[in-house]
Formats: structure tokens, sequence, C-alpha cells
């Protein structure tokens, strides 16, 4: 199995299948662009986050593979659970999955984001943004 | 945070989740800073990018028992805007429907289940021509008009992609430019100043606020009052004596305009 080297915004290294990073358009574009032999340097995404975009894509790949065994009650809870995070890191994983075009995954967060601020007034919208901006500074 | 500071996430992202929340939620959103105000007030070009069909809804044909309460309720728009709903016109006909307005359109399928404003009609722009009955005359619409004044409720109706172009009456215009617009909502009144040449209206709307249908060379068709008309969006004028063409609810505007005698030099004939 073909691997590909990414290294987090810290420099830290993940070593993964090629498929699982092929999930990602931007890495796949890059892979084409550059080949195999350098690592993908992914200055954006820090080391928690990509290493949770990874466990959400390779979870998902089991999942679709034949002869996997998950329910469509399993992949929500799993879902469930993976968004089930603070408001900074589900910011952060809206952006990471947008800048490494992980579809599926920006479709989750940003749902899940609208599902949190749609019945909450403006006010606490912004102090959720405020909370998220802080902890990112 | 400030207002016009921005927040953790680009525009584009902005957009996406606001793509994903329900339409009543979302204009209170337009408070929480400028970027979510710029982000709110431009969904009604989200979905304009691509329209690759146009439908030209004819005068709906609204029966007294929706046209009366809603004629009422236009009518009580300046104390009921915050939030009341009320029927503009229902069609099971069609291949979506369109529902309510509280001064935001609402857009509701055959089970009833609400979509965001303008979901149903995504890559459509629906122009909807509904009469406004003008009890007393020319007065009493204009002070209809007034209280249709899309900056009286500028965030509610443009969140919901419309535009009101009115007529011109007592001298003050009541078309208002506001973005490219969904919907298109044609005011007009139903006394007898509604005659062709009181359709020569001044149409205060640029025509970069009509991109939909620019692209239909550079005219608008529509049936108004039941009655074929253009609207060209270089020289703002109105064709009224336009051959009367079979409009498929379903046509597209470009088959519209591909109508010969529609396609010809513009005779400004209004």
């Amino acid at each position: 199995m073909v691997k590909v080297t990414l290294k987090s915004a810290e420099g830290d290294v993940f070593e993964v299948d090629e498929e699982l990073a092929l999930e990602s358009l931007m890495v796949k574009n890059m892979i084409e662009d550059v080949g195999l032999d350098s690592a993908i340097s992914l200055p954006n995404v820090s080391s928690t986050i990509l290493a949770k975009v990874i466990e959400y894509i390779k979870f998902h790949m089991d999942a679709q593979k034949d002869g996997s065994k998950k329910t469509s009650e399993e992949i929500k809870a799993f879902d469930d659970d993976f968004v089930n995070v603070g408001i900074p890191t589900l910011f952060e994983m809206v952006l990471a999955s947008n800048y490494l075009n992980v579809k599926s995954l920006l479709s989750l967060t940003c749902n899940t984001v609208a599902n949190m601020i749609k019945t909450k007034p403006p006010a606490e919208v912004k102090e959720m943004f405020t909370s998220a901006k802080q902890a990112k500074a | 945070m400030e207002e016009g500071e921005g927040l953790p996430l680009p525009m584009e992202l902005v957009r996406r989740i606001l793509a994903g929340i329900p339409f009543p939620y979302i204009p209170p959103l337009r408070r929480v800073c400028k970027q979510w105000r710029v982000a709110v007030d431009g969904l009604g070009r989200m979905e304009d990018d691509s329209p690759e069909q146009v439908c030209i809804f004819s005068t709906i044909n609204v029966c007294d028992d929706v046209m009366n309460p809603m004629t009422g309720a236009l009518k009580r728009l300046p104390k009921t805007v915050s939030q009341e709903k009320f029927l503009l016109s229902y069609d099971f006909s069609h291949s979506f429907v369109l529902g309510s307005l509280s001064v935001s359109l609402w857009v509701s399928d055959e089970d009833g289940s609400n979509y965001r404003g303008l979901q149903p009609g995504k890559g459509r722009m629906g122009v909807l021509a509904f009469q406004v009955v003008a009890e007393g005359g020319s007065d009493d619409a204009g002070s209809v008009y007034g209280r249709l004044d899309p900056f009286m409720y500028r965030s509610k109706l443009m969140a919901a992609g419309i535009v009101i172009v009115g007529k011109h009456v007592g001298g003050v215009a009541f078309a208002r430019p506001c973005f490219a617009p969904k919907w298109m909502v044609i005011v007009e009144a139903a006394d007898e100043e509604a005659d062709e040449q009181q359709l020569e209206w001044t149409i205060d709307v640029e025509p970069h606020h009509l991109l939909p249908c620019k692209r239909a060379n550079n005219m608008l068709f529509l049936h108004l009052l039941d009655r074929p008309v253009a609207f060209n969006l270089d020289t703002r004028a109105w064709h009224l004596h336009v051959p009367r063409w079979n409009v498929n609810r379903k046509e597209s505007v470009w088959n519209v305009a591909y109508v010969p005698s529609l396609t010809a030099t513009p005779n400004n004939d209004g």
C-alpha cells in the first residue's frame, strides 16, 4: 500500500494510505502536482485537527467498504460524536475540511454549526464566534 | 465583537452555514456582525449563479378567497410585518408552490414542509405578479405600495430574495432596487388607472439588479395582469404590445426569448 506523508502546521508528520489521502481533493491535487516523494505540507491545519480529519475519513472509508457491518445508525452516532466538540475545535474543523476539500466533512461541520446557531439570538451567536476567535488567537 | 469585525470564518463558509438554516431563523442573524449582514443580504445572489431554468409565472389567477385575505394582510403590513404570515398564492399544479408571505417569502411543498425562501426556486427566477385591490383609488393604492417599500422591510425582503416593483403613483416611484432579485413581486392597482399608459412605470431598477433576466436578450418577458408585456433591461422601458405567447410555466425565459417577434429590435411603444 502506497503511503502519503502529510505534515501539519506544527510540523508533525502523519503517514496515511494513499487511498485515504486522496479523499482530500486538495491533497489529491498536490500529489498530482508534486508526486509522492516529499511530504505534503498542510500549513493551515493543526496536528490535532489533522488527526481528527484522518480519523473521520478512515471511519467513513471503512464504513463504505464491502463487508462493512456498520449500520447507518452507527455511522450517524459516529458523526454526532465526532462533531460533539467545543466551538473553537468545530470552527477549526470547518476551516480544515474546507481547506482540504473534504466535502462530506465540510457538509457535516457546517450543518452542525447551522443547527447550533439557528435558534440562538444574535447576541449569543456573536458571543459564540467571539470565543472561537479568542481561542484561535 | 464590534460591528464590522470579521468572524473566524470566511464569507463562503458563512454562506454555506446560512444555507443550512431554515429561512425563518436567518433574518435575525443579520445582527450578528457586518459580515453576517452582508452574507444574509447576499442570499438572493447565492443561487443565481447559473440559472439554467427561469420560470415565468403569468399573472397568477388568484381566487377571491386567497386574494381578499392577502390584500387585507398587505394593508396591515406595518403592524404585522414582524410575524404574520399569510397566503400569497398556492397552486398545486406547479412543480413548486408559492407559499405565504410575511414580507419574507415562504415556500412550501405539497406536504406542507417549509423550505427556506429560495430553495425550491433554485436556478430559477419566478416572476410573480399579483393584484392589490385598491379601495378608493390611487391614493389608497399608493399607500399600499408605500407599505411594501422594500427599504422599510429591507432585511427580510432581501433575505428572501424579493424585490418589489410598484407603479409610479402620486409622483412617488415605488420601485426599489435591492439586489439581484430572486423574486420580482409586481404590485399593480386594479383600478381604472391600470390601463396601458399607467403601465408605463418609472422603474428605478438598474439593469444589473436583474441579472438573471438580462441574459435573456436584455428583455424580461412576463404576463402582467394577464397581458403579455416585456421589460427592456437596458432602456428600462416597458413594451406593451408584444405578441401573446403560450407561457409554459415550466418553460424557461430563454425559450420565450427565442420567439422571433420578441427578439426583434425593441420598439418602445409603451
